[in-house]
């Protein structure tokens, strides 16, 4: 009986394993990834996904275990069993929890740290050489054609300045000072954005980019990355910024960098020929809802027109 | 005289003659300035019951909202000022007022053997000012509703309605100091006024939480009161606290803001561990497993509650090292509160478990809590807590804690002490349909959540893409179920109040001291002083010999109230 019990418990824990291994790696949670730090994202959850079906299991198979096997015998009244506790127990569970949750700590701060190698907050722009080894280290093979790219260029990253109000996005290109509605971006360079909020606080996200970062009126923030898939992204505002909140939303354009220096030369044109102001993502409600729009809005309509 | 006279009239519990406890007094008891600590719990438990209620009923307008991509059933213009105070209700009128105010008012006094709170007026006076806030908070409605959500961040709370967001700090402020003014009371209470032989290791459980709680709240809800000060002076008088356009800064409101309001969380969630510790051992008839970890986990949640409320700011611009303390400090979070869980399944293990309503939702409670507990650790991952930040998935964390845990935990607390309470019986079945309803709604409206924001869907919108539409109407349905959860609930809780079976005085024979006196207690709770004759968990040890003199202790006191009834009557 004791060797079939010890057996069961072995049979159990293996099936228990698996189980978490196999959620935490086809949970079909999330989005698709268009960026380096969305494949690091995506590692780390997985592995933390992992850790949290195995305890969920766990505590939940106990749970029902007891559910049944701990039920009052009909007609007995008498207690249960006097035991009040069991230190060895107690220090294992106080224990190995404090070594998933440091262990898990360190990792996500290794993982943080490599998403901002580069061009982090802090590190703003002073190691890309550390990105690009970054880059081939975890560069899917997807992506190793761009990352081939960017580090054979090493060009300096691509800057741009975002401002949010509400509802709509503005996206300006120093270099070249073309101004769009929709962001932009060649796929394998490094990109910073430097972000404010003309009038309430807003956030930049992108989900498939697994990247958020709040502007904050008054301040200015920033947020760097490396897209490396070609294709259309939903810039969703993450931070209530007034009723309209949820329509405020772009598009994030990731570009072959041919494409991309060609799309930034025909703005250029484009500008100096018929100097009009940019179609806002939002501007069909911009239109239906002129007279709600607060003073500030109309007021960068205006500055933006006579840019 | 007076307590004597209610001492006086101190009758079997099978006798429906009784004229003694607070259930028999006039109902318009209930609507005065009342000093007894059990009719303010009362007042509290009904009071933030209605708030639920109405806070459930903006959840449905938000659901039915939902139920479609687009902006049609309420609009755009209402949308924010229904979950506004949708949450403003929930929290600051139902599940901190209910928990401390009416568990923590009914139960601490009679668990500590004491006749009464410390100060019985100032707890009136606490009561009293839960109503106006919660009914000042409402008439919003009628003029201007605060549009900026329950956290309020400047500079959109500043920019919105000014009378909707004046009203909401002003509600805020009356109720932050109800709770306060609870606190100093509980503290009070509690390290004053047990009965002599009660040590503070032979305190059960729920008083250890409560006595966290409280601390909690002392420390914390003053940094709310002053930042909403600070607040309002930029909003009514124009200064520049948080006003970038006056160089003031908005982030700073958030650290005012959070340094409250996460330990909110843990103010919402600790006394339901108390009584969790309560209900488990009584109904498996098992020793609470591992007394002190318990009792100490609750003070350590306490101290590390108040070092990680930065986490809520990850994307905000937080310097580095900040991020990384606060996700150190949150994961370590984990520990205490696992250690509790823990307990609590060994608590389980090799009892006698009697399925009872209290029962079942305080297992229901353990394994709902977990799913938040487990989706928290993702939360206070730094690059994880980045992509869910401000999303559904928060939306869900949010409600498996407070709802799988607070709100499970106060129906638990409700059934369990619901014949101490009242002197009645629910009844059991409406009790389980209840449950049953309660799960599969929850579950319906609140898992799929987690997917919603993992894909991309931020919270408080009105309008959605319409990949997000099935799990959407998934959640609707399920809140919808919730809704009819009630039912059962209350047509139980009225019906057996007003016409349940008589109580006996200790019908799951409990140890706790609120076991020894009538079902309900006499005015000042206990004939004479109660004597500590047993731990509160000493089940399976000596429970039936404690259970015996209990019931011993019971009849010579009502013995000795028929004897001095004529001299009085």
């Amino acid at each position: 009986m004791g060797i079939l019990n010890n057996i069961l418990l072995v049979a159990a824990g293996i099936a228990l394993t698996l189980a978490s291994l196999w959620f935490g790696n086809n949970h079909h949670l999330l989005p698709e990834t268009a960026a380096t730090e969305a494949e690091l994202f995506d590692g780390l959850f997985n592995t933390t996904l992992v850790i949290a079906t195995g305890i969920f299991l766990v505590v939940e198979g106990i749970l029902i275990f007891c559910a049944f096997r701990f039920r009052k015998p009909p007609g007995d009244d008498t207690d249960g069993s006097p035991v009040e506790g069991n230190i060895l127990l107690e220090v294992v569970w106080t224990a190995v929890p404090a070594v998933i949750v440091l262990w898990l700590a360190v990792d996500s701060f290794d993982v943080y740290q490599r998403m901002q190698t580069g061009s982090g907050i802090l590190m703003l722009g002073h190691s890309h050489s550390h990105s690009a080894e970054v880059a081939s280290h975890e560069a899917s093979e997807q992506a190793t054609h761009y990352q081939e790219a960017f580090t054979k260029a090493s060009r300096p990253a691509l800057e741009v300045e975002v401002t949010g109000m509400q509802y709509a996005w503005v996206f300006t290109y120093p270099e070249t000072g073309v101004v769009s509605s929709e962001l932009h971006v060649p796929a394998g360079e490094r990109v910073i954005l430097h972000m404010t909020a003309q009038d309430v606080n807003h956030a930049f996200w992108v989900p498939q980019f697994r990247l958020k970062q709040d502007l904050i009126a008054g301040r200015t923030t920033e947020l760097a990355f490396t897209a490396n898939k070609i294709g259309e992204y939903p810039i969703v505002c993450a931070e209530l910024c007034g009723p309209y909140h949820g329509i405020m939303a772009s598009q994030l354009i990731v570009e072959d960098p041919e494409v991309f220096a060609t799309w930034q030369q025909q703005q250029v044109l484009a500008m100096k020929e018929h100097p009009q102001p940019i179609q806002l993502a939002s501007s069909a409600f911009a239109e239906a809802h002129q007279h709600s729009l607060s003073p500030d809005v109309a007021h960068h309509l205006r500055a933006i027109a006579h840019h | 005289m007076t307590a004597q006279a209610q001492i006086g009239s101190f009758s079997p519990a099978d006798d429906s003659h009784r004229h003694n406890s607070t259930l028999e007094q006039p109902w318009w008891i209930y609507f005065t300035f009342s000093t007894d600590h059990k009719v303010i719990g009362i007042q509290y438990l009904v009071t933030t019951f209605i708030f639920y209620l109405i806070g459930g009923a903006l959840a449905g307008l938000i659901r039915a909202e939902l139920y479609t991509p687009e902006a049609d059933v309420v609009g755009f213009e209402y949308y924010n000022g229904i979950f506004t105070i949708h949450a403003t209700v929930m929290i600051f009128l139902w599940i901190v007022p209910a928990l401390t105010g009416g568990f923590g008012n009914y139960l601490v006094p009679l668990m500590i053997g004491a006749r009464d709170m410390a100060f019985p007026k100032l707890n009136a006076v606490a009561f009293w000012l839960i109503p106006p806030g919660g009914i000042l908070l409402l008439l919003s409605f009628f003029v201007d509703t605060p549009d900026a959500g329950w956290t309020s961040y400047p500079p959109l709370s500043l920019l919105t309605g000014v009378v909707g967001q004046a009203i909401w700090i002003m509600s805020i402020l009356i109720l932050g100091t109800s709770s306060i003014l609870a606190a100093v009371n509980f503290t009070v209470t509690i390290l004053k006024m047990r009965i002599p032989d009660m040590t503070m290791t032979d305190m059960p459980l729920f008083c250890w939480a409560m006595l966290a709680t409280s601390i909690l709240t002392l420390v914390a809800t003053p940094a709310l009161a002053g930042a909403l000060i600070l607040l309002s002076f930029d909003l009514l008088a124009g200064t520049s606290f948080f006003n970038p356009t006056g160089g003031g800064d908005p982030v700073v409101y958030q650290h005012l803001f959070w340094f409250y309001s996460h330990p909110a969380v843990y103010i919402m969630i600790l006394p339901v561990f108390g009584m969790i510790s309560e209900i488990l051992p009584v109904h498996a008839r098992r020793p609470i497993f591992a007394y002190k970890a318990i009792a100490y986990s609750s003070m350590a949640i306490c101290g590390l509650g108040l070092i990680v409320w930065a986490h809520h700011m990850f994307t905000s611009g937080t310097p580095n090292w900040m991020r990384i303390f606060f996700m150190i400090a949150t994961m370590v979070i984990a520990v205490p509160t696992g250690i509790k869980i823990f307990s609590w399944l060994a608590t389980l293990w090799g009892g006698k478990i009697r399925y009872r309503s209290a029962m079942l939702f305080g297992m229901g409670f353990v394994s709902m809590f977990l799913i938040g507990g487990l989706s928290g650790i993702i939360l206070a991952s730094v690059p994880l807590d980045i992509h869910v930040h401000d999303t559904y998935f928060v939306v869900a964390h949010l409600h498996y804690v407070l709802f799988g845990g607070s709100v499970l935990g106060i129906f638990a607390g409700i059934y369990h002490w619901f014949p101490k309470i009242t002197g009645r019986m629910y009844n059991e079945l409406l009790g389980k349909i209840h449950f049953a309803l309660t799960f599969i709604g929850f579950n319906l409206a609140f898992l799929p959540m987690h997917k919603l924001g993992l894909e991309g869907m931020p919270r408080r919108v009105a309008q959605y893409d319409p990949q997000f539409t099935t799990l959407n109407q998934v959640c609707s349905i399920g809140t919808l179920i919730l809704a009819i959860s009630t039912l059962p609930f209350l047509i139980n809780i009225i019906v057996s109040w007003v016409a349940g079976k008589r109580a006996e005085n200790n019908p799951w024979e409990g140890l706790t001291l609120e076991w020894t006196t009538s079902s309900p207690p006499p005015i000042e709770n206990f004939v004479e002083e109660p004597i500590l004759i047993t731990g509160p968990y000493d089940y399976g040890v000596h429970s039936r010999e404690a259970l015996a003199f209990f019931k011993e202790q019971v009849a010579l006191m009502q013995k000795a109230a028929q004897s001095q009834q004529p001299s009085h009557s």
